[in-house]
């Protein structure tokens, strides 16, 4: 598999800070590798976001070490323009996302891209395209202030997708929305991982990340604890060391398989999984 | 939706017609303000549809600052020496009214003239029209957003009044209550702003917006086709009323 971005020896200490928050992180994403994130509130999860999508240094200041390779070539190495095609970032508050300029859903969109100097013809197939594609046309003429959390989160992927970036790191998306907001959202990352793209999402709904990641990575005191497969590393409960809860139908076949209640081959982690490994335990 | 006569003229070129006019009212005396142009100014807002929000706006401006400044002109104006008015401690004479008048007619082209261009044009389009002459795109984003902030800040101030009225302080009642209420939600208000202004030029940066490549526009915005004698009808008849004050 190919190496879409290298992390080595990275540490970083924020300007005020007594110590660093995490150092001599090192990691290899492949390209098309759905990566899920997961880790207790300020273990740096935020921070190594913002260092790979060149965020720190450039706006945040702090002591930075070790290296970041994307594609071959040095994060440093790239413009910040450029970086903007390779990288798409979204945020965890949907509603600082806007560009604050934009009167409509499809011109807040289309924004990114007329800043990359695609041409209008262009412009407006893949923004047209983006929208049919996340299901959000019905709000191509809304204003982009007046949304909803789930519908601002969305119509931010939109504008960082249409920009077609090859990496998208995707942070805490669904920490203010309700549960239709978090399908919406998830939904969409599912289409992601259908079109192979390379997605590194930070989130803390641990069923979500076992419905979709690929791989996961534990971080935790200033480190990388776990890095494996989602199966692997959800299923152990070790994991719940780390502050990182399994997802219910481990917790719950974990449990069962402890008591000598029910044998399963392996423990599952997510819902469909877990309907098969139930239904040979329990020879239904 | 199709546009009234004044909005359809493209931004720059209206710019450029208010400009000359605003210079105008400096050279001549306060007719042209006061009996020429603020009458056609509101005669084009009635052709353009925009008469009421128009007018609105003409009137809260003679009132915050034409009339304000008139009136003080007026009542120290002591030169004068035809007394129409004689109230013992204030006499007010024909002489502090023309020189009021005078004094302001600058302000009330001024004001007639760019009210009606921001009435009947659309800011992102005066961007677009700006960024074509080569004015830095980020110059007109800088514009467009500070533009867009007074509804922002007004929408902040209402959120942060609310947020306080929640905690059992008075916001509602007498001046001086709304005004005690209000002064304290200023230190918050800038402060949210500024870090309003942090997330949105990271924002920006994931939106490319510090990219190198020649920026493009998805509002397609055409000049029409009497731009150019608009233009050139415009600085003629500049030149010739400016000549004419002087040699005239």
């Amino acid at each position: 598999m190919n190496t879409i971005l290298e992390v080595k020896n990275l540490g970083f200490k924020y300007q005020l800070a007594d110590k660093p928050i995490f150092k001599n992180l090192n990691f290899k994403v492949n390209k098309g590798e759905f990566i899920g994130l997961v880790g207790k509130n300020g273990v740096g999860k935020t921070t190594l976001c913002n260092i790979l999508r060149g965020i720190i240094p450039e706006f945040i200041k702090g002591e930075i070490r070790g290296d970041v390779i994307i594609d071959g070539k040095n994060l440093n190495e790239y413009s910040r323009g450029v970086l903007a095609e390779k990288i798409g970032f979204v945020f965890q508050n949907p509603f600082i996302q806007i560009s604050g300029i934009k009167k409509t859903v499809f011109d807040e969109i289309a924004f990114g891209l007329e800043n990359l100097g695609i041409e209008r013809d262009e412009m407006i197939e893949r923004t047209n395209k983006i929208l049919k594609q996340l299901k959000i046309e019905y709000l191509k003429d809304k204003h982009p202030t007046q949304l909803s959390g789930g519908q601002s989160q969305r119509v931010a992927l939109a504008s960082v997708l249409v920009m077609e970036p090859e990496i998208i790191l995707v942070d805490e998306p669904t920490s203010q929305l309700d549960p239709i907001g978090t399908e919406e959202v998830f939904e969409t990352l599912g289409i992601l991982k259908e079109q192979n793209c390379t997605v590194i999402l930070v989130e803390h709904k641990i069923d979500l990340i076992c419905e979709y990641a690929d791989r996961v990575i534990v971080m935790n005191d200033g480190g990388i604890v776990m890095d494996g497969k989602t199966d692997d590393i959800m299923s152990n409960p070790i994991v719940e060391n780390y502050g990182v809860p399994m997802s219910k139908v481990s917790k719950l076949a974990y449990l069962l398989s402890k008591q000598n209640d029910v044998v399963f081959d392996k423990i599952p982690t997510n819902v469909d999984e877990a309907i098969n490994q139930f239904r040979k335990g329990l020879n239904l | 939706m199709k546009k009234g006569l004044v909005s359809s003229i493209y931004p720059t070129h209206k710019l450029l017609i208010a400009v000359l006019t605003i210079i105008l009212s400096i050279v001549y005396d306060w007719k042209f303000s006061y009996l020429v142009v603020l009458p056609v100014c509101i005669l084009l807002s009635l052709i353009d549809g925009k008469f009421i929000s128009y007018i609105k706006k003409v009137i809260i401006g003679l009132f915050l600052f034409v009339v304000f400044i008139f009136m003080f002109k007026i009542i120290l104006d002591k030169t004068g020496t035809n007394i129409l008015i004689d109230l013992g401690f204030i006499k007010i004479s024909e002489g502090a009214i023309f020189a009021g008048l005078n004094q302001t007619s600058a302000l009330v082209t001024l004001m007639a003239t760019m009210l009606l261009f921001f009435e009947t044009t659309d800011i992102e389009d005066f961007m677009i029209s700006l960024q074509r002459m080569n004015v830095s795109h980020v110059v007109t984003y800088i514009t467009l957003s500070t533009l867009q902030l007074i509804p922002d800040m007004a929408k902040k101030s209402k959120v942060i009044m609310q947020a306080q009225q929640a905690r059992g302080i008075e916001t509602e009642g007498s001046l001086l209550k709304r005004l005690s209420a209000f002064f304290p939600s200023i230190g918050p208000l800038i402060i949210s702003s500024i870090t309003d202004i942090e997330d949105r030029s990271i924002t920006l940066e994931v939106r490319a917006f510090s990219s190198n490549n020649k920026k493009t526009t998805l509002n397609n915005i055409s000049k029409g086709k009497y731009a150019n004698v608009l233009d050139v009808a415009s600085i003629l008849i500049f030149l010739v009323l400016f000549a004419w004050r002087f040699l005239g």
